[in-house]
């Protein structure tokens, strides 16, 4: 063995020491990366993919904590002496680190209470879009246009959340005007039949369609369709279409905002 | 042209044309044929035209097309009923059967119904002792989805409204199989049957020329609460094991449904 392996860098420490403490945590790298990949891999099939996530993270960081608190004594520092140290340095770094430890705190909690999970629809603080990864300091959300945001696990946990996924089901929407002249209960029944005929527009929840205002122009017909949350964008974007094709092709006008004006009679005015 | 009424397959090359109102009576053309082939089954098509380990697959009807290339030599096809929980797209694992009518139940008791259930149809490759591949998957029935249970915590479900039928009722088995329930009721009170959930997860289809089947069981332990699972075997003597498109089961999904919010 090489005499220089054991000179002394600093206080007890040697080359040795410190090359030692390298492998090993080296080693602990390949392992916790070994072990999450391989537990990623084998229970893919078999678990919820957030759940698998969170076991592998535990894993990796797991064996992570456990090799660097082993190596701590193999490079001199002992950890009751860190305990002292801690108290010295805990004020200042404590300061120095607020934000890093709310969010990482803010994370714990996130991973523990779990109000998002990978693959949820979500709105936070107003970026929208899929949760992609819950890291302990950040949460990364893929916008609905493409680019990621990272948002700090801190500012995600204390913000009101709306997540769009986290119910089985999800409701939407349109309004539709017809005129005065054509009959509402004919629109209705041809909306309920396109409704009927989609599969995804659910059962139950029953649909609802009902005259909801007698507007300006038109008189306003409501249409509220549940649909599986992870189909109801689609739906929605097909549906209405249909519904517009169709109430026309019975010969009823969709109205455009009008006004009546009545014009007097010049013989009169005179 | 009417061939195969044992459910076993063509020779290559061979026009098969089958039709629930065909009054000859021969079986539905389950189970793996030859390349290339040519089927027409209640009004779809599908051709597997080529040679030689390359072929063009396509398949119209049932309100779409597909066309897909196979490179594939020593190969079949295979024709085999599915669970009907994949189209138009897979959202959910979980079949509500509602019954036309409800049915009563004594007190402790057990009786058999036979219900109807929509079936899928798998167009699967075979090549010797590897596992099928799902080629194509169509429905000649409407799908419908619909929840159980509440907003919050209920279930998506591929809903199916069915006759109750006291004996094995005759359906075209390219749109409906017949489930055979067996109804437990473990309680002491009456139980009124309107409608049962089952999860796509433990489904043990069987077919034969003119049948596709599956047999299950309902346990009413309360007013409100019963759980669904299904039995292994056929209904008939002679039936083949129906492809299982949902046989890698999630640890969260045992196969069988706890219905809590009533039955």
């Amino acid at each position: 063995m090489p005499e220089f392996l054991h000179n002394i860098i600093y206080g007890d420490v040697t080359w040795m020491n410190l090359i030692t403490a390298a492998v090993i945590l080296f080693l602990a790298m390949i392992l916790s990366k070994v072990l999450s990949l391989h537990l990623r891999r084998s229970l893919k099939d078999k678990m919820v993919k957030e759940n698998l996530e969170l076991m592998a993270k535990v894993v990796t960081y797991g064996i992570l904590i456990i090799a660097f608190v082993w190596v701590l004594p193999t490079l001199g520092l002992e950890l009751s002496g860190l305990m002292v140290a801690g108290g010295i340095f805990g004020l200042a770094i404590g300061f120095a680190s607020q934000s890093i430890i709310g969010n990482l705190i803010s994370g714990l909690f996130l991973m523990g209470e779990r109000p998002v999970k990978l693959g949820d629809f979500i709105e936070v603080s107003g970026n929208m879009g899929v949760v992609e990864d819950i890291q302990i300091i950040s949460t990364t959300v893929r916008t609905l246009d493409g680019p990621t945001i990272r948002i700090p696990n801190e500012m995600v946990f204390t913000s009101s959340i709306t997540n769009y996924t986290s119910i089985p089901i999800r409701r939407f929407e349109y309004e539709i005007g017809i005129s005065y002249a054509d009959d509402a209960e004919l629109a209705i029944q041809i909306i309920r039949d396109i409704i009927k005929e989609h599969p995804m527009a659910l059962l139950n929840p029953a649909p609802q369609v009902y005259v909801d205002g007698l507007g300006d122009n038109s008189v306003d017909i409501i249409v509220r369709i549940w649909s599986p949350s992870s189909a109801w964008f689609p739906v929605k974007m097909e549906l209405l279409w249909k519904m517009k094709r169709a109430i026309e092709a019975a010969g009823i006008e969709i109205p455009f905002p009008q006004r009546v004006v009545w014009q007097g009679d010049k013989g009169e005015e005179s | 042209m009417v061939k195969n009424d044992n459910g076993s397959g063509v020779d290559a090359g061979t026009d098969v044309t089958w039709s629930f109102s065909d009054e000859a009576g021969a079986g539905v053309p389950w189970g793996p044929h030859e390349l290339p082939l040519s089927l027409e089954l209640e009004g779809v098509s599908i051709k597997v035209d080529g040679a030689k380990g390359r072929y063009a697959y396509r398949r119209e009807g049932a309100g779409d097309s597909i066309g897909k290339q196979i490179l594939a030599e020593n190969s079949k096809i295979k024709l085999s009923p599915a669970e009907p929980l994949n189209k138009p797209s897979p959202v959910c694992a979980n079949l509500l059967i509602e019954l036309s009518s409800p049915a009563v139940i004594q007190p402790k008791s057990a009786q058999t119904l036979y219900l109807a259930f929509p079936v899928e149809i798998a167009v699967l490759l075979e090549h010797g002792r590897s596992e099928d591949y799902l080629l194509d998957i169509f429905s000649l029935v409407k799908a419908k989805y619909t929840l159980y249970g509440g907003v919050k915590e209920g279930m998506v479900c591929r809903h199916w409204a069915s006759e109750v039928y006291t004996e094995i009722p005759n359906l075209n088995p390219l749109e409906q199989g017949v489930l055979k329930l067996t109804v437990s009721n473990l309680g002491n009170r009456w139980a009124e049957l309107n409608k049962a959930v089952f999860s796509a997860y433990g489904m043990k289809l069987f077919y034969g020329p003119g049948i596709v089947s599956l047999t299950a069981e309902i346990k009413i332990i309360n007013e409100t609460f019963a759980e669904t699972s299904f039995k292994e075997g056929p209904l008939q003597d002679g039936m083949a094991r129906g492809t299982e498109l949902y046989s890698a089961k999630p640890l969260s999904q045992q196969g069988k449904i706890v219905m809590e919010e009533g039955y």
